[in-house]
């Protein structure tokens, strides 16, 4: 039940953007689909800095195990923060380079 | 490039869809939940730590559940050791904190082994089979998450214990809900990880 609540509430403040958006006149009505390439490209740089990220966490956490008496646990990484600082890199990278990402 | 990352966007966008509103990740889980698991008698219970202590010294969701497993096991007549893990950290020890609980619950003190040396799942193999050894116990029953135990299994038997497996499962993992869906499905990665760590590391 829930999840279905979910996507109502979703579609619902989509329509209702697309029929604000549309009715504006200031953007194209076919711009929907470069947006959604665009968005799509953002959510790929996002998801390549959280590898990234991951990628490197592991690394020094394994490093400082390897060569220091100190102990970290690879578990302070999982955490949902990081997702979003990914996503926070994603998208600031991502509009830098849109130029070249919309050719 | 710009189509490399899209692509992977997409198949981000794909994937959360499908973690969150499919079953996906409960076929996941059933397809890492023990197959025979809780088949007794047990000569110890052996509750493998579970993220420690929170910042006000009691134990975290997941070291409480696992607790709580333990002594269930034990009430139950599964065995008559109780053995729990849990290293030092800045509020305290986690196993010292669970056995404390376990006392609470009506278990004797002279039931319940404690070892607070160990800091991961290959230590804790390490640490629990030089206190058990000794004491001729080889078959255990082993407690932790349902998503963590065929890595744990596997190294418990390399140590040289016969384990039965007894998970102590997440009441999230049996839920509907997007949210808990994707819970599940960050511990599995997470348990992907380790074992391709452990299996590099020639643990398992």
């Amino acid at each position: 039940m829930q999840p279905l609540v979910l996507i109502a509430i979703v579609v619902v403040s989509t329509l209702a953007a697309l029929a604000a958006t549309v009715r504006s006149g200031f953007v194209p009505r076919d711009g929907w689909r470069p947006a959604v390439w665009t968005a799509l490209g953002l959510i790929g740089v996002s998801a390549v800095f959280l590898v990234l990220n991951l990628s490197i966490g592991i690394a020094a956490i394994l490093l400082v195990r390897f060569f220091t008496p100190l102990f970290v646990s690879i578990y302070v990484l999982n955490d949902i923060t990081l997702v979003g600082l990914s996503l926070l890199q994603g998208l600031v990278f991502g509009v830098w380079y849109r130029g070249s990402m919309d050719d | 490039m710009t189509g490399a990352l899209r692509a992977t966007g997409g198949f981000v966008v794909v994937l959360f869809l499908v973690l969150a509103f499919t079953p996906a990740v409960g076929l996941v889980g059933r397809w890492m939940t023990p197959r025979n698991p809780v088949r007794g008698p047990a000569q110890a219970i052996v509750v493998l730590g579970g993220s420690g202590l929170r910042d006000d010294g009691e134990l975290t969701t997941t070291s409480l559940r696992r607790t709580q497993h333990g002594i269930g096991l034990y009430r139950a007549g599964l065995a008559p050791v109780l053995v729990f893990s849990g290293s030092r950290s800045a509020h305290g020890i986690e196993a010292l904190v669970r056995s404390a609980v376990a006392q609470a619950c009506g278990v004797p003190g002279s039931a319940i082994l404690t070892v607070t040396t160990a800091r991961t799942t290959h230590e804790e193999a390490v640490h629990i089979a030089r206190l058990l050894h000794p004491r001729n116990i080889r078959t255990i029953a082993l407690v932790v998450d349902t998503e963590g135990m065929w890595r744990a299994q596997r190294v418990f038997e390399r140590v040289g214990f016969v384990v039965i497996a007894a998970p102590a499962s997440d009441v999230s993992s049996l839920s509907g809900r997007p949210g808990d869906r994707l819970d599940v499905a960050r511990r599995q990665a997470m348990e992907l990880v380790a074992g391709v760590y452990y299996t590099l590391a020639g643990y398992l």
